[in-house]
Protein backbone atom coordinates (compact mmCIF):
# COMPACT_ATOMS: atom_id res chain seq x y z
CA UNK A 1 0.00 0.00 0.00
CA UNK A 2 1.52 3.41 -0.97
CA UNK A 3 -0.69 7.12 0.05
CA UNK A 4 0.79 10.20 -2.00
CA UNK A 5 -0.10 13.75 -1.05
CA UNK A 6 0.01 16.13 -3.31
CA UNK A 7 -0.94 20.02 -3.13
CA UNK A 8 -3.06 21.64 -5.14
CA UNK A 9 -1.70 25.46 -6.20
CA UNK A 10 -2.61 29.28 -7.18
CA UNK A 11 -0.31 30.90 -9.26
CA UNK A 12 -0.36 34.74 -9.41
CA UNK A 13 1.38 36.19 -12.47
CA UNK A 14 2.83 34.59 -15.57
CA UNK A 15 -0.06 32.20 -16.26
CA UNK A 16 -0.25 31.45 -20.14
CA UNK A 17 3.74 31.90 -20.10
CA UNK A 18 4.45 28.14 -19.76
CA UNK A 19 2.78 27.21 -23.50
CA UNK A 20 6.14 25.72 -25.46
CA UNK A 21 4.75 27.36 -28.49
CA UNK A 22 5.67 30.68 -26.12
CA UNK A 23 8.58 30.30 -24.51
CA UNK A 24 10.59 28.79 -27.09
CA UNK A 25 10.42 32.46 -28.78
CA UNK A 26 10.91 34.43 -25.42
CA UNK A 27 11.20 33.10 -21.51
CA UNK A 28 8.00 32.42 -19.66
CA UNK A 29 7.89 32.49 -15.78
CA UNK A 30 5.21 32.19 -13.43
CA UNK A 31 5.49 33.11 -9.59
CA UNK A 32 3.11 30.73 -7.89
CA UNK A 33 2.79 29.14 -4.59
CA UNK A 34 1.13 25.14 -3.37
CA UNK A 35 -1.44 25.54 -0.98
CA UNK A 36 -2.68 23.46 2.04
CA UNK A 37 -5.05 21.48 -0.16
CA UNK A 38 -4.17 18.37 -1.24
CA UNK A 39 -5.00 15.08 -3.80
CA UNK A 40 -4.29 11.83 -2.35
CA UNK A 41 -3.29 9.25 -4.43
CA UNK A 42 -3.73 5.04 -3.18
CA UNK A 43 -2.25 2.49 -4.46
CA UNK A 44 -2.46 -1.31 -3.51
CA UNK A 45 -1.44 -4.55 -5.28
CA UNK A 46 -4.53 -6.73 -6.03
CA UNK A 47 -3.90 -10.38 -5.88
CA UNK A 48 -6.71 -11.11 -9.30
CA UNK A 49 -4.25 -9.31 -11.38
CA UNK A 50 -6.84 -7.15 -12.62
CA UNK A 51 -6.47 -3.04 -12.77
CA UNK A 52 -8.97 -1.23 -10.40
CA UNK A 53 -9.27 2.61 -11.11
CA UNK A 54 -11.58 4.55 -8.86
CA UNK A 55 -11.75 8.45 -9.56
CA UNK A 56 -15.24 9.79 -11.18
CA UNK A 57 -15.72 6.47 -12.46
CA UNK A 58 -14.16 2.95 -11.55
CA UNK A 59 -13.06 1.35 -14.71
CA UNK A 60 -12.40 -2.36 -13.83
CA UNK A 61 -10.16 -4.03 -16.74
CA UNK A 62 -7.56 -6.79 -17.07
CA UNK A 63 -4.70 -4.61 -18.77
CA UNK A 64 -3.85 -1.20 -18.31
CA UNK A 65 -4.36 -1.09 -22.39
CA UNK A 66 -7.80 -0.79 -21.89
CA UNK A 67 -8.04 1.86 -19.19
CA UNK A 68 -10.11 4.77 -20.50
CA UNK A 69 -8.42 7.46 -18.52
CA UNK A 70 -5.77 9.17 -20.63
CA UNK A 71 -4.13 10.06 -17.97
CA UNK A 72 -4.05 6.95 -15.66
CA UNK A 73 -3.21 4.78 -19.05
CA UNK A 74 -0.22 7.63 -19.50
CA UNK A 75 1.06 6.91 -16.03
CA UNK A 76 0.89 3.06 -15.74
CA UNK A 77 2.76 2.68 -19.00
CA UNK A 78 5.53 5.31 -18.07
CA UNK A 79 5.87 3.46 -14.99
CA UNK A 80 5.91 -0.10 -16.94
CA UNK A 81 2.98 -1.29 -14.90
CA UNK A 82 0.73 -3.52 -16.66
CA UNK A 83 -1.70 -4.84 -14.00
CA UNK A 84 -2.39 -5.77 -10.64
CA UNK A 85 -3.26 -2.32 -9.26
CA UNK A 86 -5.74 -0.60 -7.06
CA UNK A 87 -5.97 2.78 -7.98
CA UNK A 88 -8.15 5.33 -5.35
CA UNK A 89 -7.74 9.15 -5.15
CA UNK A 90 -9.33 11.58 -2.57
CA UNK A 91 -8.90 15.60 -2.81
CA UNK A 92 -9.82 18.37 -0.25
CA UNK A 93 -11.41 20.24 -3.14
CA UNK A 94 -13.36 17.75 -5.09
CA UNK A 95 -13.40 18.78 -9.03
CA UNK A 96 -16.28 17.44 -11.30
CA UNK A 97 -15.87 16.98 -14.62
CA UNK A 98 -13.76 19.82 -15.21
CA UNK A 99 -10.83 21.71 -13.20
CA UNK A 100 -11.26 24.80 -10.41
CA UNK A 101 -7.99 26.71 -11.74
CA UNK A 102 -6.07 24.90 -8.23
CA UNK A 103 -4.06 22.81 -11.02
CA UNK A 104 -5.72 19.62 -10.12
CA UNK A 105 -5.05 17.30 -13.21
CA UNK A 106 -1.54 18.11 -12.93
CA UNK A 107 -1.72 17.09 -9.14
CA UNK A 108 -3.21 14.47 -10.06
CA UNK A 109 -0.70 13.23 -12.69
CA UNK A 110 2.13 14.30 -10.51
CA UNK A 111 0.88 12.17 -7.39
CA UNK A 112 0.02 9.09 -9.34
CA UNK A 113 3.10 9.03 -11.39
CA UNK A 114 4.82 9.39 -8.06
CA UNK A 115 3.03 6.69 -6.00
CA UNK A 116 3.16 4.38 -9.66
CA UNK A 117 7.23 4.66 -9.54
CA UNK A 118 7.27 4.15 -5.60
CA UNK A 119 5.02 1.02 -6.48
CA UNK A 120 7.26 -0.41 -9.30
CA UNK A 121 9.97 -0.35 -6.74
CA UNK A 122 11.82 2.85 -8.56
CA UNK A 123 12.72 6.61 -7.25
CA UNK A 124 11.68 9.52 -9.36
CA UNK A 125 13.93 12.95 -8.79
CA UNK A 126 11.24 15.51 -8.44
CA UNK A 127 12.71 17.72 -11.71
CA UNK A 128 12.06 14.11 -13.65
CA UNK A 129 8.36 13.64 -12.07
CA UNK A 130 7.23 16.71 -13.32
CA UNK A 131 8.54 16.50 -16.54
CA UNK A 132 7.19 13.34 -16.89
CA UNK A 133 3.98 14.16 -16.06
CA UNK A 134 4.32 17.31 -18.34
CA UNK A 135 4.78 14.38 -21.10
CA UNK A 136 2.31 12.20 -19.84
CA UNK A 137 -0.51 15.06 -19.99
CA UNK A 138 0.70 17.68 -23.16
CA UNK A 139 2.18 14.62 -25.48
CA UNK A 140 0.57 11.42 -24.25
CA UNK A 141 -3.15 12.94 -23.14
CA UNK A 142 -3.02 15.87 -25.44
CA UNK A 143 -4.07 18.33 -22.50
CA UNK A 144 -3.91 21.74 -24.06
CA UNK A 145 -2.21 22.94 -21.12
CA UNK A 146 1.48 24.73 -20.16
CA UNK A 147 4.11 22.97 -17.86
CA UNK A 148 3.71 25.68 -14.55
CA UNK A 149 1.51 23.32 -12.68
CA UNK A 150 3.42 20.06 -12.91
CA UNK A 151 6.32 21.76 -11.93
CA UNK A 152 4.88 23.93 -9.24
CA UNK A 153 3.14 21.11 -7.21
CA UNK A 154 6.40 18.45 -7.51
CA UNK A 155 8.41 21.03 -6.06
CA UNK A 156 5.56 22.58 -3.68
CA UNK A 157 6.40 26.42 -1.99
CA UNK A 158 6.70 29.54 -3.24
CA UNK A 159 8.34 29.79 -6.14
CA UNK A 160 9.05 31.72 -9.94
CA UNK A 161 9.61 29.11 -12.22
CA UNK A 162 10.96 29.85 -15.74
CA UNK A 163 10.42 27.91 -19.21
CA UNK A 164 13.78 29.29 -20.97
CA UNK A 165 13.54 29.32 -24.63
CA UNK A 166 15.77 26.27 -24.78
CA UNK A 167 13.47 24.05 -22.98
CA UNK A 168 15.51 24.31 -19.50
CA UNK A 169 13.21 24.94 -16.65
CA UNK A 170 14.40 26.04 -13.70
CA UNK A 171 11.97 26.40 -10.29
CA UNK A 172 13.67 29.24 -7.79
CA UNK A 173 11.74 29.38 -4.01
CA UNK A 174 11.16 32.69 -2.90
CA UNK A 175 11.76 32.87 0.29
CA UNK A 176 10.04 35.17 3.08
CA UNK A 177 10.73 35.95 6.89
CA UNK A 178 7.79 34.02 9.11
CA UNK A 179 6.19 37.76 9.00
CA UNK A 180 6.21 38.36 5.69
CA UNK A 181 4.69 35.56 4.35
CA UNK A 182 1.84 35.81 7.19
CA UNK A 183 1.10 39.87 6.00
CA UNK A 184 0.93 38.22 2.34
CA UNK A 185 -1.54 35.51 3.18
CA UNK A 186 -3.56 38.12 4.70
CA UNK A 187 -4.02 40.09 1.78
CA UNK A 188 -5.82 37.14 -0.26
CA UNK A 189 -9.14 35.94 0.02
CA UNK A 190 -10.21 33.11 -2.35
CA UNK A 191 -13.95 32.91 -3.29
CA UNK A 192 -15.34 30.39 -5.42
CA UNK A 193 -17.53 31.10 -7.95
CA UNK A 194 -19.82 28.44 -8.24
CA UNK A 195 -19.32 27.36 -11.87
CA UNK A 196 -17.09 24.60 -13.25
CA UNK A 197 -15.85 25.11 -16.42
CA UNK A 198 -14.20 23.32 -19.47
CA UNK A 199 -10.63 24.24 -19.47
CA UNK A 200 -9.93 22.10 -22.28
CA UNK A 201 -12.13 24.86 -24.60
CA UNK A 202 -10.92 27.93 -23.11
CA UNK A 203 -7.06 26.34 -23.11
CA UNK A 204 -7.30 25.08 -26.35
CA UNK A 205 -8.47 29.00 -27.93
CA UNK A 206 -5.42 30.24 -25.89
CA UNK A 207 -3.08 28.10 -27.49
CA UNK A 208 -4.35 29.23 -30.92
CA UNK A 209 -4.41 32.72 -29.84
CA UNK A 210 -0.40 32.66 -28.84
CA UNK A 211 1.06 34.63 -31.58
CA UNK A 212 -2.04 37.24 -31.69
CA UNK A 213 -1.36 37.67 -28.02
CA UNK A 214 2.12 37.29 -28.44
CA UNK A 215 3.31 41.05 -26.89
CA UNK A 216 0.73 40.55 -24.21
CA UNK A 217 2.10 37.29 -23.34
CA UNK A 218 5.81 38.64 -22.90
CA UNK A 219 4.20 41.57 -20.71
CA UNK A 220 2.71 39.16 -18.79
CA UNK A 221 6.44 37.17 -18.58
CA UNK A 222 7.90 40.39 -17.61
CA UNK A 223 5.44 41.11 -14.94
CA UNK A 224 6.57 38.06 -12.76
CA UNK A 225 10.41 39.65 -11.26
CA UNK A 226 8.54 42.68 -10.77
CA UNK A 227 5.77 41.04 -9.04
CA UNK A 228 8.48 38.78 -6.95
CA UNK A 229 11.01 42.65 -5.86
CA UNK A 230 7.65 44.01 -4.37
CA UNK A 231 6.54 41.05 -2.88
CA UNK A 232 10.13 40.96 -0.90
CA UNK A 233 9.15 44.95 -0.78
CA UNK A 234 5.90 43.74 1.24
CA UNK A 235 4.62 46.37 -0.96
CA UNK A 236 1.05 44.71 -1.39
CA UNK A 237 -0.38 47.36 -3.00
CA UNK A 238 1.91 47.44 -6.06
CA UNK A 239 1.58 43.28 -6.00
CA UNK A 240 -2.16 44.31 -6.35
CA UNK A 241 -2.26 46.56 -9.21
CA UNK A 242 0.15 44.30 -10.69
CA UNK A 243 -2.42 41.09 -9.94
CA UNK A 244 -5.43 43.56 -12.09
CA UNK A 245 -3.15 44.57 -14.98
CA UNK A 246 -2.40 40.56 -15.43
CA UNK A 247 -5.99 40.26 -15.16
CA UNK A 248 -6.75 42.67 -17.75
CA UNK A 249 -4.65 41.03 -20.18
CA UNK A 250 -5.30 37.51 -19.22
CA UNK A 251 -9.33 38.26 -19.81
CA UNK A 252 -7.89 39.02 -23.32
CA UNK A 253 -6.31 36.26 -24.01
CA UNK A 254 -9.22 33.85 -25.40
CA UNK A 255 -12.77 34.14 -25.36
CA UNK A 256 -14.71 32.47 -22.44
CA UNK A 257 -12.08 33.44 -19.67
CA UNK A 258 -14.33 35.43 -18.03
CA UNK A 259 -17.94 36.06 -17.70
CA UNK A 260 -20.49 38.45 -16.56
CA UNK A 261 -20.55 36.63 -13.12
CA UNK A 262 -17.21 36.54 -13.12
CA UNK A 263 -16.97 40.10 -13.85
CA UNK A 264 -19.77 41.40 -11.64
CA UNK A 265 -18.13 39.53 -8.38
CA UNK A 266 -14.37 41.38 -9.41
CA UNK A 267 -16.19 44.76 -10.10
CA UNK A 268 -17.75 44.04 -6.54
CA UNK A 269 -14.31 43.81 -5.03
CA UNK A 270 -12.74 46.39 -6.63
CA UNK A 271 -15.59 48.62 -5.58
CA UNK A 272 -15.48 47.32 -1.67
CA UNK A 273 -11.61 48.27 -1.76
CA UNK A 274 -9.48 45.60 -3.57
CA UNK A 275 -6.62 46.28 -5.15
CA UNK A 276 -7.02 43.10 -8.18
CA UNK A 277 -7.26 39.78 -8.39
CA UNK A 278 -7.89 37.17 -11.35
CA UNK A 279 -9.71 33.84 -11.68
CA UNK A 280 -7.03 31.14 -11.29
CA UNK A 281 -6.30 29.06 -13.90
CA UNK A 282 -7.78 28.91 -17.23
CA UNK A 283 -11.09 30.74 -16.30
CA UNK A 284 -14.42 30.41 -17.19
CA UNK A 285 -15.37 29.29 -13.52
CA UNK A 286 -13.12 28.03 -10.53
CA UNK A 287 -12.17 29.97 -7.92
CA UNK A 288 -11.15 33.39 -8.02
CA UNK A 289 -8.62 35.39 -6.30
CA UNK A 290 -8.65 38.61 -4.61
CA UNK A 291 -6.04 40.67 -3.32
CA UNK A 292 -7.37 43.31 -0.76
CA UNK A 293 -6.23 45.23 2.20
CA UNK A 294 -7.29 43.58 5.53
CA UNK A 295 -9.16 46.54 6.37
CA UNK A 296 -11.56 46.26 3.56
CA UNK A 297 -11.60 42.60 3.58
CA UNK A 298 -14.96 42.47 5.69
CA UNK A 299 -17.01 44.52 2.99
CA UNK A 300 -15.66 42.54 -0.05
CA UNK A 301 -16.56 39.73 1.68
CA UNK A 302 -20.12 40.93 2.40
CA UNK A 303 -20.96 41.78 -1.14
CA UNK A 304 -19.98 38.48 -2.40
CA UNK A 305 -20.75 36.72 0.65
CA UNK A 306 -23.51 34.22 -1.42
CA UNK A 307 -19.98 32.72 -3.01
CA UNK A 308 -18.35 30.22 -0.97
CA UNK A 309 -14.97 31.80 0.91
CA UNK A 310 -12.15 29.13 0.86
CA UNK A 311 -9.91 29.60 3.74
CA UNK A 312 -6.33 28.50 2.71
CA UNK A 313 -2.63 28.43 3.86
CA UNK A 314 0.24 28.38 1.87
CA UNK A 315 2.20 25.11 1.93
CA UNK A 316 5.94 23.94 1.48
CA UNK A 317 4.83 20.27 0.43
CA UNK A 318 5.42 19.55 -3.29
CA UNK A 319 4.30 15.62 -4.35
CA UNK A 320 5.36 13.02 -1.09
CA UNK A 321 4.50 9.72 -0.47
CA UNK A 322 3.55 9.63 2.67
CA UNK A 323 2.49 5.88 3.56
CA UNK A 324 4.28 2.93 2.05
CA UNK A 325 3.91 -0.78 4.00
CA UNK B 1 42.95 39.32 27.85
CA UNK B 2 40.70 42.30 26.23
CA UNK B 3 42.25 41.60 22.60
CA UNK B 4 41.84 37.79 22.78
CA UNK B 5 38.82 37.48 23.51
CA UNK B 6 37.86 40.61 20.82
CA UNK B 7 39.60 38.19 18.36
CA UNK B 8 37.68 34.91 19.38
CA UNK B 9 34.03 36.78 18.95
CA UNK B 10 35.85 38.14 15.81
CA UNK B 11 36.61 35.57 13.83
CA UNK B 12 33.37 33.26 14.94
CA UNK B 13 31.81 36.48 13.20
CA UNK B 14 33.52 36.50 10.40
CA UNK B 15 32.99 32.90 9.57
CA UNK B 16 29.12 33.01 10.34
CA UNK B 17 28.84 35.42 7.90
CA UNK B 18 30.43 33.35 5.35
CA UNK B 19 27.34 31.04 5.27
CA UNK B 20 24.95 30.54 2.86
CA UNK B 21 22.14 32.37 3.56
CA UNK B 22 19.99 30.57 0.82
CA UNK B 23 21.44 27.07 2.68
CA UNK B 24 19.42 27.97 5.58
CA UNK B 25 16.50 28.87 4.18
CA UNK B 26 16.63 25.51 1.77
CA UNK B 27 16.61 24.39 5.23
CA UNK B 28 13.74 25.82 6.67
CA UNK B 29 11.67 25.05 4.03
CA UNK B 30 12.40 21.06 4.05
CA UNK B 31 11.82 21.51 7.67
CA UNK B 32 8.20 23.12 7.04
CA UNK B 33 7.38 20.44 4.68
CA UNK B 34 8.36 17.88 6.65
CA UNK B 35 6.20 19.19 9.79
CA UNK B 36 3.33 19.72 7.32
CA UNK B 37 3.64 15.88 6.18
CA UNK B 38 3.70 14.53 9.40
CA UNK B 39 7.82 13.33 9.14
CA UNK B 40 9.92 13.00 11.83
CA UNK B 41 13.18 14.91 11.96
CA UNK B 42 16.06 12.51 13.03
CA UNK B 43 19.33 13.56 14.25
CA UNK B 44 23.06 12.87 14.36
CA UNK B 45 26.49 13.86 15.64
CA UNK B 46 29.23 12.91 17.38
CA UNK B 47 30.79 14.57 20.58
CA UNK B 48 30.21 18.24 20.84
CA UNK B 49 28.12 18.35 17.77
CA UNK B 50 25.54 15.07 19.14
CA UNK B 51 25.00 17.63 21.93
CA UNK B 52 24.43 20.03 19.52
CA UNK B 53 22.01 17.34 17.61
CA UNK B 54 19.99 16.71 20.96
CA UNK B 55 19.40 20.16 22.18
CA UNK B 56 18.36 20.87 18.85
CA UNK B 57 15.74 17.91 18.37
CA UNK B 58 14.78 19.46 22.16
CA UNK B 59 14.10 23.20 21.08
CA UNK B 60 12.31 21.61 17.48
CA UNK B 61 10.16 19.58 19.92
CA UNK B 62 9.79 21.99 22.76
CA UNK B 63 11.11 25.61 22.01
CA UNK B 64 9.20 26.39 19.11
CA UNK B 65 5.86 25.76 20.72
CA UNK B 66 6.69 28.62 23.93
CA UNK B 67 8.19 28.53 26.49
CA UNK B 68 5.27 25.75 28.74
CA UNK B 69 4.35 24.25 25.07
CA UNK B 70 1.12 26.51 25.19
CA UNK B 71 0.74 27.05 21.57
CA UNK B 72 -2.13 24.58 20.88
CA UNK B 73 -0.91 23.24 17.23
CA UNK B 74 0.45 20.40 15.67
CA UNK B 75 4.00 19.84 16.88
CA UNK B 76 7.42 19.04 15.17
CA UNK B 77 8.45 15.36 16.07
CA UNK B 78 12.12 15.64 16.02
CA UNK B 79 14.12 12.27 17.24
CA UNK B 80 17.88 12.39 18.47
CA UNK B 81 19.54 9.11 17.49
CA UNK B 82 22.51 10.42 19.87
CA UNK B 83 20.45 9.78 23.04
CA UNK B 84 19.81 6.21 23.55
CA UNK B 85 22.44 4.49 25.44
CA UNK B 86 21.23 0.85 24.97
CA UNK B 87 21.00 1.73 21.40
CA UNK B 88 24.57 3.09 20.70
CA UNK B 89 26.14 0.58 23.27
CA UNK B 90 24.60 -2.66 21.36
CA UNK B 91 25.57 -1.38 17.71
CA UNK B 92 29.00 -0.33 18.53
CA UNK B 93 30.01 -3.17 20.40
CA UNK B 94 27.68 -5.93 18.05
CA UNK B 95 28.52 -4.24 14.79
CA UNK B 96 31.26 -1.82 15.02
CA UNK B 97 31.13 2.25 15.97
CA UNK B 98 30.03 3.09 11.92
CA UNK B 99 26.73 1.64 12.68
CA UNK B 100 25.39 3.25 15.64
CA UNK B 101 23.28 5.78 13.35
CA UNK B 102 22.61 4.19 10.21
CA UNK B 103 21.34 1.40 11.87
CA UNK B 104 19.07 3.36 13.97
CA UNK B 105 17.69 4.87 10.94
CA UNK B 106 16.70 1.47 9.48
CA UNK B 107 14.01 0.67 12.61
CA UNK B 108 12.48 4.29 11.45
CA UNK B 109 13.46 6.41 8.32
CA UNK B 110 10.31 6.75 6.04
CA UNK B 111 10.63 8.67 2.47
CA UNK B 112 8.76 11.47 4.73
CA UNK B 113 11.01 12.02 7.15
CA UNK B 114 14.51 13.94 7.56
CA UNK B 115 17.70 13.94 8.91
CA UNK B 116 19.75 16.06 9.92
CA UNK B 117 23.39 15.84 10.43
CA UNK B 118 25.73 17.82 12.68
CA UNK B 119 29.55 17.15 12.10
CA UNK B 120 32.05 19.32 11.93
CA UNK B 121 34.30 17.05 9.88
CA UNK B 122 31.46 16.15 7.33
CA UNK B 123 33.70 12.67 7.39
CA UNK B 124 33.27 10.60 10.66
CA UNK B 125 32.50 7.21 8.94
CA UNK B 126 29.13 6.98 10.93
CA UNK B 127 27.91 9.91 10.17
CA UNK B 128 28.70 9.45 6.57
CA UNK B 129 27.54 5.59 6.85
CA UNK B 130 23.81 7.04 7.95
CA UNK B 131 23.85 9.91 5.57
CA UNK B 132 24.09 7.32 2.95
CA UNK B 133 21.31 4.66 4.72
CA UNK B 134 19.47 8.04 4.51
CA UNK B 135 19.52 8.67 0.79
CA UNK B 136 18.89 4.72 -0.43
CA UNK B 137 15.30 5.70 1.78
CA UNK B 138 14.85 8.57 0.40
CA UNK B 139 15.03 10.67 2.73
CA UNK B 140 16.40 14.14 2.86
CA UNK B 141 19.28 15.72 4.58
CA UNK B 142 20.00 18.83 6.15
CA UNK B 143 23.70 18.76 6.95
CA UNK B 144 25.51 21.15 9.71
CA UNK B 145 29.34 21.04 8.68
CA UNK B 146 32.76 23.16 8.86
CA UNK B 147 36.37 22.77 7.49
CA UNK B 148 35.49 21.70 3.94
CA UNK B 149 32.12 19.87 4.34
CA UNK B 150 34.25 16.49 3.83
CA UNK B 151 31.76 13.39 1.85
CA UNK B 152 29.07 14.97 3.72
CA UNK B 153 28.17 17.87 1.98
CA UNK B 154 27.83 15.99 -1.50
CA UNK B 155 25.34 14.22 0.20
CA UNK B 156 23.42 16.63 1.32
CA UNK B 157 19.90 18.48 -0.06
CA UNK B 158 20.64 21.66 2.05
CA UNK B 159 24.01 22.39 3.21
CA UNK B 160 24.89 24.98 6.12
CA UNK B 161 28.49 24.95 5.92
CA UNK B 162 30.61 26.90 8.21
CA UNK B 163 34.30 27.45 6.57
CA UNK B 164 36.34 27.31 9.74
CA UNK B 165 38.72 24.72 10.33
CA UNK B 166 38.46 25.09 14.17
CA UNK B 167 35.92 23.22 16.24
CA UNK B 168 34.98 25.63 18.66
CA UNK B 169 34.09 28.29 16.06
CA UNK B 170 32.64 25.31 13.76
CA UNK B 171 30.39 24.27 16.62
CA UNK B 172 29.32 28.05 17.69
CA UNK B 173 28.20 28.57 14.54
CA UNK B 174 26.44 25.66 14.44
CA UNK B 175 24.22 26.49 17.49
CA UNK B 176 23.52 29.70 16.55
CA UNK B 177 22.06 28.47 13.29
CA UNK B 178 20.33 26.33 15.16
CA UNK B 179 18.45 29.08 17.19
CA UNK B 180 18.00 30.96 14.01
CA UNK B 181 16.04 28.34 12.86
CA UNK B 182 14.23 27.37 16.10
CA UNK B 183 13.20 31.56 16.24
CA UNK B 184 12.11 31.10 12.33
CA UNK B 185 9.76 28.60 13.32
CA UNK B 186 8.50 30.26 17.06
CA UNK B 187 7.70 33.06 14.71
CA UNK B 188 5.60 31.02 11.89
CA UNK B 189 3.65 28.29 13.69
Amino acid sequence: MIITKTPLRMSFVGGGTDFEDFYRQYPGRVLSTTINKYFYIGLNPRFDGLIKASYSQIETVGHRNEIQHPLIKAALEDAGIEKGIDIVSLADIPAQKTGLGLGASSTFTVGLLNGLYSFAGKHIPVDVLAEKACQIEINKAKSPIGKQDQYAVAFGGLNTITFNCDGKIDVEPIYLTPKLSEEFQKHLLLFFTGKERSAGTILSKQKENINKKFESLKQMSDMVPIFKTCLEKGDFQKMGELLHQNWLMKKELASGITNLRIDEMYNLALKFGAWGGKILGAGGGGFLLIMAPPENQGRIKEALKEYQLMPFRFSETGSKIIFKD
Amino acid sequence: MEDYIKSFFQELNERINKVSWKEIAKATKILQSTYENDGRVFLIGNGGSASIASHFANDLNKTVFGYKGEKKVKRFQAISLVDNTSALTSWANDVGFEAIFSEQLKNFAQEKDILIVVSSSGNSPNIIKAAEIAQSLHVPIISLVGFDGGKLLPLSDAKIHVPSSKYGIVESAHEVICHLITTYFEELL
